[in-house]
């Protein structure tokens, strides 16, 4: 087995109309053993920006670190709040600063920039980076989540379309991943406040 | 998972118990002392278990209680469960990515002063860490363990039912398990302190 696929966990992301939806699993495992059913993988990163990191457990902590190091001091220097467009390219620079020796997770972002305009991105373990306009998503259920959302994005959704569709998307790759599941956590993103609701799946 | 070593333990918001077992093995199939502590105390009300690599495990547990010591001495005051467990994790972490690394899986439990909460966490040799479970296992036992517990654990149970419950999970382990483990240290950390309770003996 990868070790990618070592603890498992999912991550995924839609875009809407000046709102965006980031989604994660709760489980933790060791392989086949699940260890933990609380450990999100959607972390808050400045006000309008989130960061969902799947993949190895350890190297997703430790890259969370770095991050918010980097996020901290960029925040102080220019005296602004980080937009989501030059997180991702601090990640993206963070990970390919191990080229030949990479962190094991791969990084998701998502949130409103300044103009309240959505933007999401993902890349891989080495920060390439691949920004659509629609959804992205990360982690062990990924196959599943890439087609599922096919279905259920629409162009210019409002928030509560948006948090059905990606709460929908979500339950049905655990449905299916093995290596993620235990309930999930979605975060919707909107211009005045962040709502954050937690969903049951089946709970193996 | 730290071959044939066993650690147990299981936390509420009053207290934290943790279970260590006393072997040592040596060429994977003799047991070689049985009154092999494995426990470091990292501060007045925490501690950690640690098992994997006897020598990494001796070294990784010294070196740890160490530092937390140095930092207590310099700061006047002693680091939380939570920020043990984080600097823990973190140096685990660290040293996989370098030449020497330790591998051993640890517990740490501990009564948070702040937070007046009971802390209990893990660390395994890859760094992957969880913090404020209530109930965590390494070792090969641990997989039977986590089943009992899932269907046992009641979140508001006494000091005496969260025993009864680590009994039945090193009496599991005593059954299910091929390897001869002579008997486990046990101790309780709860918002009076830290005490030693009496070892389970087989």
């Amino acid at each position: 087995m990868s070790i990618m696929s070592y603890t498992g966990g999912t991550v995924v992301a839609m875009a809407g109309d000046e709102c965006v939806c980031i989604a994660s699993d709760l489980r933790i495992g060791e392989q086949m053993t699940t260890i933990a059913t609380d450990e999100k993988k959607v972390h808050k990163v400045s006000d309008k920006v989130y960061v969902g990191l799947a993949g190895f457990q350890s190297d997703a902590k430790t890259m969370l670190e770095k991050i918010l190091f980097r996020k901290n001091l960029y925040e102080l220097r220019e005296n602004r709040k980080v937009r989501p467009q030059i997180l991702s390219e601090m990640i993206s620079n963070l990970c390919y600063q191990h080229r030949f020796g990479s962190y094991f997770t791969e990084p998701l972002v998502a949130g409103l920039d300044d103009q309240n305009k959505p933007y999401i991105c993902c890349m891989d373990t080495i920060g390439c980076v691949s920004a659509p306009r629609d959804f992205v998503a990360i982690g062990t259920g990924q196959e599943y989540l890439l087609g599922v959302c096919e279905n259920f994005w629409q162009e210019n959704m409002k928030p509560e379309e948006l948090f059905e569709a990606t709460a929908q998307s979500i339950l049905s790759c655990l449905e299916r991943d093995a290596a993620s599941g235990w309930g999930a956590v979605v975060y919707t993103i909107t211009k005045d406040k962040v709502n954050v609701s937690t969903i049951k799946s089946r709970m193996d | 998972m730290a071959g044939m070593h066993f650690l147990v333990g299981i936390s509420t918001d009053d207290y934290v118990i943790l279970a260590a077992d006393k072997a040592t093995f040596a060429y994977g199939a003799i047991l070689a002392d049985s009154e092999n502590d494995k426990e470091y105390r990292l501060g007045k009300k925490l501690t950690m278990m640690c098992i994997g690599e006897e020598g990494d495990v001796a070294q990784f547990g010294d070196w740890t209680k160490r530092n937390l010591q140095l930092y207590s001495v310099r700061n006047g005051y002693e680091v939380s469960p939570a920020s043990a467990h984080h600097f823990v994790r973190r140096s685990i972490a660290h040293g996989l990515r370098s030449s020497d690394r330790y591998t051993v899986d640890v517990l740490i439990g501990g009564y948070d002063e702040k937070e007046e909460k009971a802390f209990l966490g893990s660390v395994d040799y890859l760094g992957n860490g969880l913090a404020k479970q209530p109930y965590l296992f390494r070792g090969f036992c641990g997989r039977f363990c986590y089943a009992i517990m899932d269907r046992e654990y009641k979140k508001n149970m006494s000091e005496a039912e969260g025993l009864i419950m680590m009994k039945k999970c090193i009496g599991e382990a005593k059954r299910r398990f091929v390897a001869n483990i002579p008997g486990y240290k046990v101790v309780i950390i709860d918002k009076n302190g830290y005490r030693k309770l009496d070892d389970v003996l087989f």
